[in-house]
């Protein structure tokens, strides 16, 4: 489990140092406050393999990467001083630096998306980064559940399910939130994509799309996970899409993925249901094993803290805003 | 009168109850101190500690100018009094101390209220106010009398002694809600009593 994260200089951060997290964290706070910025910090700390999946993941990306995206990294007007990332894993920490300098020499203007990457160098147009590895690397294996259309989520659920193991715990974790369930398929109509079909004791099976908001989120989170098997899931304002009246099968759900795949799960939310939501899941399950992780600004510095079961509890029954 | 909203409030007035939360604005009401406040409450006086240091986020304290915190004595005012300045101060960075207020920024003010002996709650002190006006003689010794009945007859005694008459004296006077805060909106208890000076000053001290 990731036990500690340390940003400084990455994108609104100055200095932040968090740790007690929990199996699942969610992460919240104003817009503009770094809730995105802070999975975008777990995703390059824990696995710096793949720089290049950064831009997009979680914001949309067109155009030069490097202008558009990787620019943005640095904390604006850090100067010369290093961007630096440390995590603490269980069994052990890193360091990711990426040593910032201005150019004597411009970069040159990328020829193909990402390719300055390919060394661990990064170039952000008049500037020179390279990411530098302190201690041994993680081997943490992070996977983002974006939402996704119905017709993409088919390849995720298939690679899911595929091994029988995998569609055992699909069909398993989907009936312990909601028992209509019986079984999920992929089906095939004439002329058509292949689709999600969900029996739910009805005549046929239906579009998943039809068993409804918290089912159908349910769906493409479990499938990332079972079809990944990662060790860390970061989740992008979960509650996109989803009456809050959903929101609790959702919260069961994703603690009893997490709980039964053992897999640590970042979650960012704006919503106060949202927060509720995962609260009350966790409140009746045997080990209260969730977080809220709070991001704010004291001026022009993004600060945060974790609260634990007895802060949360006591916000709720005090009605104290946390996000 | 719209609720206010925090983000739009420049000071803070921490309570433990909503009978706190509409008493308190009706003495800062009478002190022509409202606006411009935002009372939260905490809905009662559990985790108190924990609840102010959800509630009492750097972000919040770094954008206000004043945040006071109005809390009961009950039966142990040396110990709230001891935990409470030492949260506080660690949660502002200042030192604070009972019944006054820091230089900021912001101020940070704490209040432990009770009777004249210092135990009690927020309605032992109203209580006797109340009962030091010679204009509510009569009706004090009605209260007393009905008390005293019910403790020899009916062997029933109040939890609270002065919550008790106090709500004793609400039930006629504002039979919608026996409580201190909505009683008080009615303008049964006159703040100019010297008995409450201390906490008018003290909430007089949200602004400056």
């Amino acid at each position: 489990m990731l036990t500690k994260l340390q940003i400084r200089n990455f994108r609104g951060f100055s200095d932040l140092t968090l740790t007690d997290f929990g199996l699942v964290n969610l992460i919240v706070g104003r817009n503009n406050a770094g809730k995105t910025s802070f999975l975008e910090a777990i995703k390059a700390a824990c696995s710096p393999e793949q720089p290049q999946a950064l831009a997009g993941l979680f914001r949309p990306s067109v155009g030069n990467v490097d202008r558009r995206f990787n620019r943005w990294l640095l904390r604006d007007g850090i100067g010369n001083d290093n961007v630096e990332l440390n995590a603490a894993w269980t069994e052990g920490e890193t360091a990711l630096v990426l040593r910032s300098q201005k150019s004597t020499t411009p970069e040159p203007e990328p020829t193909q998306p990402f390719s300055v990457w390919s060394n661990g160098r990064l170039g952000f147009l008049d500037r020179t980064a390279i990411w530098k590895r302190r201690g041994r690397p993680l081997e943490v294996k992070v996977a983002s559940v974006q939402h996704r259309v119905p017709e993409a989520l088919v390849s995720a659920f298939g690679d899911a399910v595929r091994p029988k193991a995998g569609e055992t715990q699909m069909e398993s974790l989907l009936q312990a939130v909601d028992e209509r369930v019986k079984s999920v398929r992929i089906d095939f109509a004439q002329n058509e994509q292949p689709f999600i079909v969900v029996d739910i004791g009805l005549s046929e099976r239906v579009p998943l799309p039809q068993a409804g908001q918290g089912i159908y989120r349910l769906v493409a989170i479990f499938s990332e996970l079972l079809g990944q098997h990662p060790d860390l899931c970061l989740i992008d304002e979960v509650e996109n899409g989803i009456h809050y009246t959903a929101l609790p099968q959702l919260w069961k759900g994703i603690a009893e993925a997490a709980s039964r795949l053992k897999v640590q799960v970042f979650v960012t939310t704006h919503s106060h249901e949202c927060l509720l939501a995962a609260h009350e899941a966790f409140a009746v399950r045997k080990d209260y094993d969730l977080r809220v992780i709070q991001l704010y600004r004291v001026g022009d510095l993004t600060e945060g803290r974790v609260l634990d079961q007895k802060h949360i509890q006591a916000a709720v029954d005090g009605e104290i805003e946390l996000r | 009168m719209a609720t206010p909203r925090l983000q739009e409030c420049s000071r803070v007035l921490v309570v433990e109850g909503y009978s706190d939360l509409r008493f308190y604005a009706e003495v800062l009401e009478s002190l022509g101190r409202l606006s411009g406040v935002f009372i939260k409450e905490f809905g009662g006086r559990s985790d108190l500690e924990v609840k102010l240091e959800d509630f009492l986020r750097p972000d919040l304290v770094a954008a206000k100018e004043a945040i006071g915190v109005i809390v009961d004595a009950n039966g142990d005012r040396d110990s709230i009094v001891a935990r409470l300045e030492r949260r506080l101060s660690v949660l502002t960075g200042q030192e604070v101390k009972q019944g006054g207020w820091t230089q900021g920024g912001p101020r940070i003010g704490l209040l432990v209220v009770g009777g004249a002996a210092g135990a009690g709650e927020v309605e032992t002190l109203v209580w006797e106010s109340w009962i030091a006006d010679p204009a509510n003689a009569v009706a004090h010794r009605c209260i007393e009398s009905f008390v005293a009945c019910m403790e020899q007859n009916a062997k029933l005694s109040p939890r609270s002694p002065e919550k008790g008459r106090l709500a004793a004296l609400l039930a006629i006077r504002n039979d919608d809600d026996p409580r201190l805060g909505p009683g008080a909106q009615k303008k049964i208890f006159d703040f100019t009593r010297p008995e409450l000076d201390r906490l008018c000053s003290f909430l007089g001290g949200l602004s400056q």
